[in-house]
């Protein structure tokens, strides 16, 4: 679970999130819909602890980041573009991260590339990846260790029909799994098909909340 | 597991970077050029009047240069400035790292790549020298009649106070070890001022700062006033004729060297430490 309790942000005069208060719950999908700058992004960098609030609590699983943890265990992120390696196939990219924890072997990761609809056997250097593989490769990333919360910065960015489609089915087998998914997207039709709820967001506030399913 | 398993996991993955680093191909293959073209010299007189050389010419490197003139030493220091360039080591890959190892490993883990960059980047430098010389090379132990005839001269490249007083192997062992520290030192000044200043650009500043200073300090002389600046010049304790142990003369002890040496980096990863608590994990921001 996450509790989210009056989270402010400010960097000098600028307040990037204003008195946030969220309360997640896992096995639901969670949307951010907001135009750019409206802080979606810095919200989702800080439940992962990659800034800390000017004031207010994060709790993850009854930990305070920033606190307790500096990071939240098992979480999965694609925040902004995802980055790799440029040099390395996307299987020794995944490696290379994995192996810091060490957690899983080859075949899973590559169980992971396969999911996501990129060969794990391809050689091909993510340097000459398109925009889409890429994203692919991100949503490897995050699923490859099996977190159990998962934050999603425009997953669909660069993806074609098809790919749209395979993603918000793997998006929907995360949810049945119990994991807790957050999605930021400015695709409506993302957020009609995929969220339990939706919190609408600008100039750092939260504007408006709408339940599509009882959470 | 193994010991401080994630940091060498941070550390393998940082190595794995320079496979696409146009900086640390440009530092490798401009020392490749550098070393080979000044250790020349030395095979040539061989070559030419039959005379040998001894494989440890590290030292010659590592002599202290000044302004205009035997400045190796300074291209040798500004070859790990590029490698370390990067320095915080902050790419588009850092947050899911990070997300992974969490920040305190994280730190660690690029504090370990700097030991080990720099470890390589000296043993590059060690092996090149030697192949510089290789063609004249004698495997006695002792420095060789090239060496002999050059420093009757008095134009050489290390000083007669070592080549009288130490081995080669000695000297290369030495030369070695207080270069590498002194890189490591580097690259842990680098780290931290560019973490908790958050501009690449004025850690990069400051270690090249450093470098050139020893020239200048060289330049100032040792029996002159200005002595005193070879006690706040780091990058001048690794050349062994600054050493009083060498030459009573000279103006550093041995025993301030290395516990400054530790001190500076033991400082710089306490403000590394801190510095990374609070980072705000933002490559885009990081200039």
């Amino acid at each position: 679970m996450i509790k989210i309790e009056n989270i402010r942000k400010q960097f000098g005069e600028s307040v990037v999130l204003d008195n946030i208060n969220m309360e997640l719950l896992p096995g639901n999908i969670y949307g951010l819909v907001g135009r750019n700058g409206s802080g979606k992004t810095m919200l989702m960098k800080c439940i992962c602890g990659f800034v800390l609030p000017t004031s207010g609590i994060i709790c993850v699983d009854e930990k305070i980041v920033g606190k307790d943890i500096d990071i939240p265990d098992n979480i999965g992120i694609i925040i902004e573009n995802p980055g790799f390696l440029p040099n390395y196939s996307g299987f020794k990219n995944l490696q290379l991260l994995a192996m810091i924890r060490n957690k899983i072997g080859k075949e899973q990761i590559k169980e992971a590339i396969r999911m996501v609809g990129l060969d794990p056997n391809s050689k091909k250097h993510v340097g000459k990846y398109s925009l889409g593989m890429r994203q692919r490769l991100g949503l490897a990333q995050v699923l490859m260790e099996n977190p159990e919360i998962v934050l999603l910065d425009e997953p669909m960015n660069g993806l074609d029909n098809e790919g749209v489609a395979e993603i918000r089915k793997l998006i929907l087998d995360l949810k049945a799994q119990g994991k807790l998914i957050i999605i930021a997207s400015h695709t409506r039709e993302d957020i009609e098909l995929l969220c339990d709820q939706v919190f609408y967001m600008d100039h750092g506030k939260v504007i408006r909340i709408e339940k599509k399913k009882e959470v | 597991m193994g010991i401080c398993r994630e940091e060498r996991m941070i550390a393998k993955g940082q190595l794995a970077r320079w496979k696409s680093s146009a900086p640390v191909f440009m530092a490798f293959g401009m020392e490749l050029i550098l070393v080979v073209k000044y250790l020349w010299i030395y095979t040539e007189w061989g070559l030419r009047s039959g005379t040998k050389i001894t494989p440890c010419v590290l030292a010659f490197l590592f002599k202290d240069g000044t302004i205009g003139v035997n400045l190796a030493k300074v291209m040798v220091y500004l070859g790990i400035v590029l490698v370390l360039s990067e320095a915080p080591f902050m790419d588009e890959v850092t947050p899911y790292i990070i997300v992974r190892s969490k920040r305190g490993v994280w730190w660690r883990g690029e504090c370990l790549y700097i030991w080990v960059a720099t470890l390589l980047y000296m043993l590059f430098i060690t092996i090149v020298s030697i192949l510089a010389v290789l063609p004249t090379v004698t495997w006695t132990g002792l420095w060789g009649s090239t060496v002999a005839e050059i420093v009757k001269d008095g134009n050489m490249d290390i000083s007669h106070e070592i080549v009288k007083v130490f081995y080669p192997s000695a000297v290369l062992g030495i030369t070695f070890i207080s270069g590498w520290i002194s890189m490591v030192m580097l690259g842990h000044v680098a780290y931290a001022v560019s973490l908790a200043t958050q501009k690449r650009i004025f850690g990069l500043g400051a270690i090249v700062f450093l470098v050139l200073l020893d020239p200048i300090v060289k330049w100032l002389g040792a029996m002159s006033e200005y002595r005193w600046m070879y006690w706040i010049s780091p990058i001048s304790w690794s050349s062994m004729e600054n050493w009083n142990m060498v030459n009573v003369r000279a103006p550093i002890e041995v025993s301030y060297i290395f516990s400054v040496y530790a001190g500076i980096i033991i400082v710089c990863t306490i403000v590394i430490a801190f510095s990374a608590r609070r980072k705000q994990i933002d490559v885009v921001s990081l200039q």
